[in-house]
């Protein structure tokens, strides 16, 4: 039973950082879970309290159902990967992967098994008499990981392992990461800024900022039912569309009349945004808003388009994500059509659900 | 360009006469009979060979007892700074306990005092303690005297040792001790070769303390020895058996020298601390 729990969890670096605020989640045997957020959020923070590289300053934090505050890191049995890999530079591939199972005092020979076996796992079987520094980035990585899978421990932690990989590997190793995780049956707590990583491999994934718990979540979940403006924002590529206007009437264009009403009424109670992601505006003959392109980023086999959008009085600038099938320059005047139905709504930053 | 080089080289030819020439004069004189060493002004060139001053060093002095006891005390003395200092920096290093910082500060103002000034308390305490003319009255003063810079030159080398391979350690299931020897001790073997080195040639050139607590003659460290060469001879200084003896003693530490800068060199370019 390989659960972890965090009660009320605090973490406070003197007076006046507080790391972690009141974390409260918990990781169910075998799910992959991403802590998500950027820098300076929390999340590896969070990730070396379970490790015990950190104490915490108020709460529980409970690994297979029992407490495990007071425990230090070589008594917890969780194993980690480090953003840095953390090889150690004076051992060869064989001996940094053999080391959690030497210190347990497993017998030579089950040893040499278990690594051989791990090697061939993850591709390394020819590098293992290497010293670290004789090997490549991704090559270090999976030494890395093979270390953290040679055991069978609680829990996996692994902080940023695809950060300091380039974007051709880094697109590759995310799915190979989550199914030689998922083959292990591993419980894994992954750490990453990412947003795409986290949607593309977690079961569940908890958005932090600023140390706070925003939303936790399916990746689905928290990219169409974000709970509030930050994570809207953080979760999705490209990024949302906020719109902030000062006088509702003028979206009479985008949005029914009754959810125009419901809008005004919120707006006396604090600022009213609304969010739309970019894929869920499109050209449309039918589409009864005119916008002026000024910006078209090619990206692939899409197009961020850039348009401004003259509502009444009031101006505003929106991206669409568009496939390059489409034909449109710089300057032209092209009909839009949003989708009132995949339309958020903040109010003072929280999502509202409007009728 | 040129002419920068060539007063880089002249300078540098210039410091390396400063500094061999003096081993090239007593190295000279030590095969030369006392009397060429009395000569004024100093004659600089082979005159005549002998190697009386070789034979008298042996003869008249218990040289091979001296080494003896100089080797033990040094050796015993590195060997337990390395052990305790070396754990100590690691402490400080790598756990970072609360009042690090103080006790470094502490370690700092103890290194401030030389051992020198400690002898009438030492050798009150060590009488009292029937320690005299044994070993550990100087290998106890050596290892307390070496330990503040040890363990600051070590804290500072295990500093930048990266923390994560510390970590690493701790959640692959290594206690703290593990870590430190079977990781950091490793990784900082430049730095701890280093300092034994330098621990090994302090306490073999020691002189105070040797003086005063080995009476015994065959208990008496090579320092000692050797200057006791001249009480000797009534007449004149027996230089050229003072210059022999103090080259041979200087010859096992050339060796280890040698040996450690081997050592040292190799753990800094293995480098690779890049995790």
């Amino acid at each position: 039973m390989h659960r972890l729990e965090f009660k009320d969890v605090y973490k406070r670096f003197g007076e006046k950082v507080i790391a972690v605020n009141n974390a409260n989640f918990f990781v169910d045997e075998g799910e992959f879970v991403t802590l998500l957020g950027p820098s300076g959020c929390g999340k590896t923070t969070t990730l070396r309290l379970i490790a015990g590289l950190e104490r915490t300053s108020e709460g529980e934090i409970l690994i297979n159902d029992k407490v495990v505050n007071a425990l230090s890191p070589s008594e917890r049995d969780v194993a980690m990967v480090f953003q840095s890999y953390a090889l150690y530079p004076h051992m060869n591939v064989f001996q940094n992967i053999a080391i959690p199972l030497q210190i347990r005092k497993m017998a030579k020979k089950d040893i040499q098994m278990r690594v051989e076996s791990i090697a061939q796992m993850l591709g390394i079987t020819n590098l293992l008499d290497r010293k670290p520094r004789e090997l490549s980035g991704g090559q270090r990585q999976r030494v890395a990981i093979g270390r953290a899978l040679v055991r069978e421990p609680n829990l996996f932690l692994l902080d940023e392992p695809l950060a300091n990989l380039d974007a051709i590997l880094r697109h590759r190793m995310r799915g190979e990461l989550k199914a030689l995780f998922h083959n292990v049956h591993g419980t894994t707590i992954y750490v990453t800024h990412d947003q795409e990583e986290a949607l593309a491999m977690s079961d569940k994934i908890v958005v932090m900022n600023y140390g706070v718990i925003q939303q936790i979540g399916a990746p689905e979940e928290v990219y169409k039912r974000p709970v509030n403006k930050f994570v809207a924002v953080f979760v999705g590529n490209p990024q949302i569309n906020i719109i902030e206007v000062g006088n509702i009437a003028s979206l009479s264009k985008l949005i029914s009349s009754q959810k125009m009403m419901t809008l005004e009424k919120l707006s006396h109670e604090g600022k009213v945004e609304i969010g739309i992601r970019p894929e869920n505006i499109t050209l449309s003959e039918k589409g009864n808003v005119k916008g002026k392109v000024f910006l078209i980023e090619p990206m692939g086999a899409n197009l961020l388009v850039s348009v401004e959008i003259s509502l009444n009085s009031e101006k505003i600038r929106v991206k669409l994500f568009i496939p390059n099938t489409f034909n449109i320059s710089e300057g032209e005047e092209v009909p839009l059509s949003f989708k009132e139905e995949e339309m958020l709504f903040f109010l003072n930053e929280r999502r509202v659900d409007i009728k | 360009m040129r002419l920068k080089r060539f007063f880089l080289y002249v300078g540098v030819v210039i410091m390396a006469f400063y500094c061999l020439f003096p081993i090239y004069f007593l190295v000279l004189d030590s095969f030369e009979p006392t009397s060429v060493s009395y000569s004024s002004p100093p004659i600089l060139y082979p005159v005549a060979f002998t190697i009386s001053n070789y034979v008298g060093v042996f003869k008249d002095i218990n040289l091979i007892t001296y080494i003896k006891n100089s080797t033990i005390v040094s050796l015993s003395a590195t060997a337990m700074v390395i052990l305790i200092g070396s754990m100590a920096a690691f402490a400080v290093s790598k756990i970072k306990f609360k009042g690090s910082m103080p006790f470094m500060n502490f370690l700092l103002i103890l290194g401030f005092f030389p051992a020198a000034i400690m002898i009438f308390p030492l050798y009150e305490m060590f009488a009292k303690f029937h320690l005299l003319n044994n070993y550990l009255s100087l290998i106890l003063p050596y290892t307390s005297a070496s330990i503040p810079l040890t363990v600051w030159v070590l804290a500072t080398y295990f500093e930048q040792i990266p923390t994560a391979l510390y970590e690493a350690a701790r959640v692959d299931g290594m206690s703290r001790f593990q870590a430190f020897y079977k990781i950091i001790l490793p990784l900082g073997i430049p730095a701890v070769s280093t300092v034994a080195i330098l621990d090994f040639i302090a306490c073999w050139n020691e002189f105070i303390l040797a003086l005063t607590f080995m009476t015994k003659e065959n208990m008496r460290t090579i320092t000692v020895g050797i200057s006791m060469i001249s009480g000797r001879f009534a007449y004149q200084y027996p230089w050229g058996e003072i210059i022999a003896g103090a080259l041979l003693v200087t010859v096992p530490l050339v060796i280890i020298i040698f040996i450690a800068q081997e050592k040292i060199i190799s753990g800094l370019t293995a480098g690779a601390i890049k995790g």
